[in-house]
């Protein structure tokens, strides 16, 4: 009998492969005894490796200094002062010689003991810090074994497991062709990880808790993205069932195709474009893949927080030119950066309530110099490629900010003089902005309502609090009355467009077509159901249906009016609904 | 030569404050040691410093054994003073 388990479906697909490793906890630190003769050699190579290990955090810290704030120095600094530290290598030493065993095991004996009294210690940026521990063992582990890590090694078929797994090793390891799926026992749909596995096509499941301790290098297991099972010790009769269940997942894979290739418009030819929201350019592929009309929203937070350092201009040009470098599109929304307290940790940022902090276009505002430098590289890729970037503005409470940060534009543009090529557009989010909705339009050329943070400040309600979640519904009277005000607001003259998750629930669709949107843009794998489900609709139709719900008082029964809508209007995408894509 | 000195600043001493102190002491060839909350730690080791946890208001116990001791007892204590630079 096989044995299966079900986590968080993050990445679509279906993949058999057998089993690698990657780390059980993190590194996989080995325990050796060593004999009496060789203690000096296991010091000697200690000693080589923390240098090593200085000398490389000291290079981050030289190469960097561009765009490199005084906190991250700080924070290398802190890290060279514990890779300097006498107390930690005379410990180190002390248990060498005492147990006769190898410095990969009595370095993390140590650094294990410290950080559990770290651990005691109530005070946040202790708490913070206990990070860098891991991740200062990590190095000197790295070091000590050199060049000759040959640990694991990736076949064809693989399927990497892993604790965890970072966005960047993700990035390393899966690039070849040999990894067919990925299986963690953290992680969520919203990690990074997730992001770049569903960029790559490779099925993926998370929040499989201790898979990493279940499964065996080399056992072979199957791989279920859509529902996000893992099965493995599967015998003749299930192996069979898995491969007709192969079969059903190719025929959807075919389906969605089929329907990506749709335009966005409804049966009575109103068109509404369908765009795909991305977070790090190598999406692209499966934004093209599944249909998208454009790039609706590049959120540039992963390439400002993927490194120890924020980007230069040079790199960001690198990265924004690839979204028009291709003959699929020609124009793409670059949102600026939305960071704040909560999204990065090596800012900063004292807050006790980030959500509410300096955060979006605030933090641009109160740091020029970071924004000017995004703004360059985006009038850089408008000069090169002569096609038409949309800035869109986060987070915007009132004039003064679009008004400040237009300035800021029109000041950076007189370098480029590219006024033809771009467009600015503001993220409508916080009620204030709602309300303000029609003098903000005014200084501005699109708009685009971002209903994550919209839903979260109207109900006051936080979307990741499971004790809130009857609450923060899409169908709640308020807001589809905000939302409704917005379009009111803005009137029919500007182009104006949801960006968010809502964008992509099928309930919500008609709505969005009944009220006049110009544009929804969603991940990139909801695109292709979401352009059946809209060329079966027609505009007149969801026209009458927004005036009901509007009547309604409550978040159900405007739920249920819409679900019953749907399973009457939709049929060709209606068996492809199931699968929660 | 040991005097008392009290932390100002409102994050104490944390990450950031504890090496700004150690990049201190390192200049000094005195040996340092800061008592505080019953625990003596050396004062050239960020991780002895970090494991005091002394936060705002505590005071604490600085020892100094060498030839240069004043001028490192004086030292530690503009650095503390100055809130470790700390803005607030």
């Amino acid at each position: 009998m096989s044995i299966g388990k079900k986590g968080i479906a993050v990445s679509h697909g279906f993949c058999y492969g057998s089993i690698v490793l990657l780390n059980k906890a993190r590194t996989i630190v080995e325990k050796r005894k060593i004999k009496k003769n060789e203690i000096f050699n296991e010091i000697n190579r200690l000693q080589v490796a923390v240098e090593k290990s200085i000398d490389e955090v000291s290079d981050l810290k030289i190469n960097s200094d561009y765009g490199l704030k005084s906190e991250h120095i700080d924070i290398l600094d802190f890290n060279i002062l514990i890779l300097e530290d006498e107390i930690l290598a005379s410990e180190v030493i002390q248990k060498i010689k005492n147990d006769l065993i190898n410095a990969e095991w009595a370095l993390n004996d140590v650094l294990t003991n410290k950080s559990k009294n770290f651990a005691n210690i109530k005070d946040i940026y202790m708490q913070e810090r206990l990070a860098d521990f891991y991740y200062i063992g990590e190095r000197i582990v790295k070091n000590l074994r050199g060049a000759n890590d040959h640990s694991f090694e990736i076949k064809n078929n693989s399927i990497l497991v892993a604790h965890d797994l970072s966005p960047i090793d993700t990035l390393k390891y899966c690039q070849n062709e040999k990894v067919k799926g990925i299986l963690t026992d953290l992680g969520g749909a919203t990690s990074h990880t997730a992001i770049i596995a569903r960029s790559l096509s490779i099925p993926a499941i998370m929040s499989l808790h201790n898979i990493s301790h279940t499964l065996k290098p080399g056992q072979r297991a199957y791989v279920d993205g859509y529902k996000g099972i893992v099965t493995w010790k599967t015998n003749k009769e299930e192996k069979i069932q898995m491969e007709s269940l192969r079969e059903e997942y190719l025929l959807l894979e075919e389906n969605l195709l089929e329907f990506s290739k749709l335009t966005g418009q409804t049966n009575d030819g109103a068109l509404v474009s369908v765009k795909a929201n991305i977070e790090i350019t190598s999406e692209l592929n499966s934004a093209i893949r599944y249909g998208a009309e454009g790039i609706g929203m590049y959120r540039t937070e992963f390439l400002f927080t993927s490194k120890d350092r924020f980007p230069t201009e040079d790199e960001q040009f690198e990265d924004y030119k690839k979204l028009l470098n291709t003959n699929h599109f020609d124009e793409a929304t670059i949102r600026t950066l939305d960071i704040g307290g909560d999204k990065i940790k090596n800012l900063n940022i004292e807050e006790s309530n980030p959500a509410l902090g300096l955060r979006g276009i605030r933090y641009s505002l109160a740091n020029i110099d970071i924004f000017e430098r995004q703004l360059r590289a985006i009038f850089r890729v408008c000069a090169e490629e002569e096609k038409k970037i949309r800035i869109l503005l986060p987070m915007i409470s009132n004039i003064d900010e679009v008004i400040k940060a237009n300035e800021i534009i029109d000041q950076t543009n007189k370098d480029f003089m590219v006024s033809d090529f771009y467009t600015i557009g503001v993220v409508i989010e916080t009620p204030s902005a709602a309300i303000l909705a029609d003098e903000i339009s005014n200084h501005v050329d699109f708009i685009s309502i971002g209903t994550n943070d919209l839903l979260q400040y109207i109900l006051a309600a936080d979307r990741t609090n499971e004790n809130l979640s009857n609450l923060m519904s899409y169908y709640q009277p308020s807001v589809i009355k905000i939302i409704k005000q917005i379009k009111d607001n803005v009137g029919n003259q500007k182009y104006i467009s949801i960006c968010g998750e809502m964008a992509s629930d099928i309930l919500s669709l008609p709505l969005f077509i009944g009220l006049g949107f110009n544009e929804l843009s969603m991940n990139s794998h909801s695109i292709p159901i979401i352009k059946s489900a809209m060329n079966e609709l027609s505009s007149s139709e969801c026209k009458e249906i927004v005036n009901t719900c509007l009547d309604c008082k409550k978040a159900v029964e405007i739920e249920e009016i819409l679900r019953k809508f749907i399973n009457d209007k939709i049929l060709k995408a209606k068996n492809l609904m199931k699968y929660e894509i | 030569m040991i005097e008392k000195c009290k932390i100002i600043n409102k994050l104490g001493l944390h990450a950031r404050a504890s090496s700004k102190l150690v990049q201190v002491t390192n200049k000094f060839e005195s040996e340092i040691f800061i008592n505080c909350n019953g625990i003596r730690a050396n004062a050239k080791s960020i991780l002895g410093i970090l494991s005091l946890a002394a936060s705002c208001g505590t005071t604490i116990e600085v020892e100094a054994i060498g030839s240069d001791c004043k001028e490192a007892i004086n030292s530690i204590k503009k650095v503390i003073e100055d809130k470790f630079g700390e803005k607030e």
